[in-house]
């Protein structure tokens, strides 16, 4: 059990004997950001393109809640995503995707990490991601998600932006410190994929 | 000693009535957008770990070594006293490790409200790294605990990217220190 399972084992008792959930749930939201160091650059379509499992244009249908992994150092948010289509990798369909902080219920605080700005339900992004054990593709906290107008979404001619991703998918860039993926590592990839999917 | 000691017992609570819906993953609610910025700018202080002139630590990671030399070199500015937690109070920041490759970052400071604030180390980079480049992200994660935000030259530890070329606090970093805990 680690320390803070061991908390919160503790803490049943005393929320038996008491109950102070309630009220904390009434406690505004404060906001606070985490500060990362990155061993990768996501900022140019060959660098993103060069370092993801997956680059696709998608929408976001919903946003599901929060998920915590890590021994509940880190906190997710999650989304449902539907492929319009894909640049590189074996996306496809209804999948789940994942990005750093959000709001945390327990502590009642909203989490940045990062510049990337939350994704919005209702839209649609190119995005660059990895595939994570954990169930979901991870958009990554310095990777900034390209909002595509809804007369261009799922258009595979014409924008600026678009070439630059053709150009930057064909064309990727490496990186000394951008280690394999669990994809690329793995026995099965396609398992991995499969628990990212939601349909 | 460590910080929060009065709002241990709301935390648990809270801990355990929330820990159905986090395990469901349904806790709902997420912000708007905050602006975007590409590069590395100076950046504000951060709220820091520190409690009083003191701050103490705990560490569940594998990189002690590097975090013994971080240590030693912000405390040879001699204004915070780092040093390991002792008694029953939360630390005011705990060290630990993870292992993901789906993340672009090395290191992470987290701050929060109630118990330690954190920092995490990602073993999928610095298992790699050098040991000068292992010490330089220990030393910058600190350098945030000590309420120092980013630095824009790559020459300062506080640099926000592992290309950085200190690995130990350069000008830069000790005069942003000055001005936040005195010469
Ligand atoms: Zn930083």
């Amino acid at each position: 059990m680690s320390p803070r399972t061991g908390t919160i084992a503790l803490a049943t008792a005393l929320v038996a004997a008491g109950g102070c959930a309630a009220a904390w749930f009434e406690v505004p939201y404060g906001s606070t950001h985490y500060h990362p160091t990155y061993a990768v650059r996501l900022d140019t379509p060959g660098l993103a393109a060069g370092w993801a499992d997956d680059v696709f244009i998608g929408k976001v249908t919903a946003r599901e809640g929060v998920r915590r992994t890590d021994g509940d150092r880190l906190l997710w948010t999650t989304y449902r995503v539907e492929v319009q289509s894909a640049l590189k990798g074996k996306v496809s369909g209804s999948v789940r995707v994942a990005q750093e902080g959000g709001d945390d219920p327990l502590r009642r605080q909203r989490i940045v990490v990062g510049e990337a700005p939350a994704l919005l339900p209702g839209r649609t992004y190119l995005l660059a991601t990895r595939v994570a054990p954990d169930g979901w593709h991870t958009a990554p906290s310095n990777f900034l998600p390209l909002d595509l107008a809804p007369d261009k979404a799922g258009s595979d001619s014409g924008t600026d932006s678009s070439a630059a991703w053709r150009e930057g998918v064909s064309h990727p860039v490496s990186q000394r410190d951008a280690h394999p993926s669990a994809v690329s590592r793995a026995a099965d990839p396609a398992a991995l994929y499969a628990r990212a999917r939601l349909d | 000693m460590g910080r929060c000691k009065g709002a241990r017992f709301t935390r648990r609570c809270i801990r355990v009535a929330v820990s159905a819906c986090l395990t469901a993953g349904l806790c709902a609610g997420l912000p708007a957008p905050p602006a975007v910025a590409a590069d590395c700018p100076n950046d504000p202080n951060t709220a820091g770990s520190v409690d009083g002139s003191e701050l103490t630590y705990t560490l569940h990671t594998r990189y002690t070594a590097e975090w013994a030399r971080a240590r030693e070199d912000w405390n040879a500015l001699g204004k915070v006293d780092i040093k390991p937690h002792t008694g029953t109070a939360y630390a005011d920041v705990d060290a630990t490790d993870v292992d993901r490759a789906d993340i672009g970052w090395s290191g992470l400071w987290e701050s929060h409200e109630l118990g330690s604030d954190d920092i995490v180390l990602n073993a999928h980079f610095l298992a790699s790294y050098s040991a000068d480049v292992k010490r330089g992200v220990v030393t910058h994660e600190l350098g945030h605990a000590l309420r120092l935000g980013h630095r824009s030259s790559p020459g300062a530890v506080m640099y926000c990217n592992d290309t950085r070329t200190a690995f130990a606090p350069t000008a830069a970093d000790i005069s942003a220190y000055r001005a936040v805990w005195g010469s």
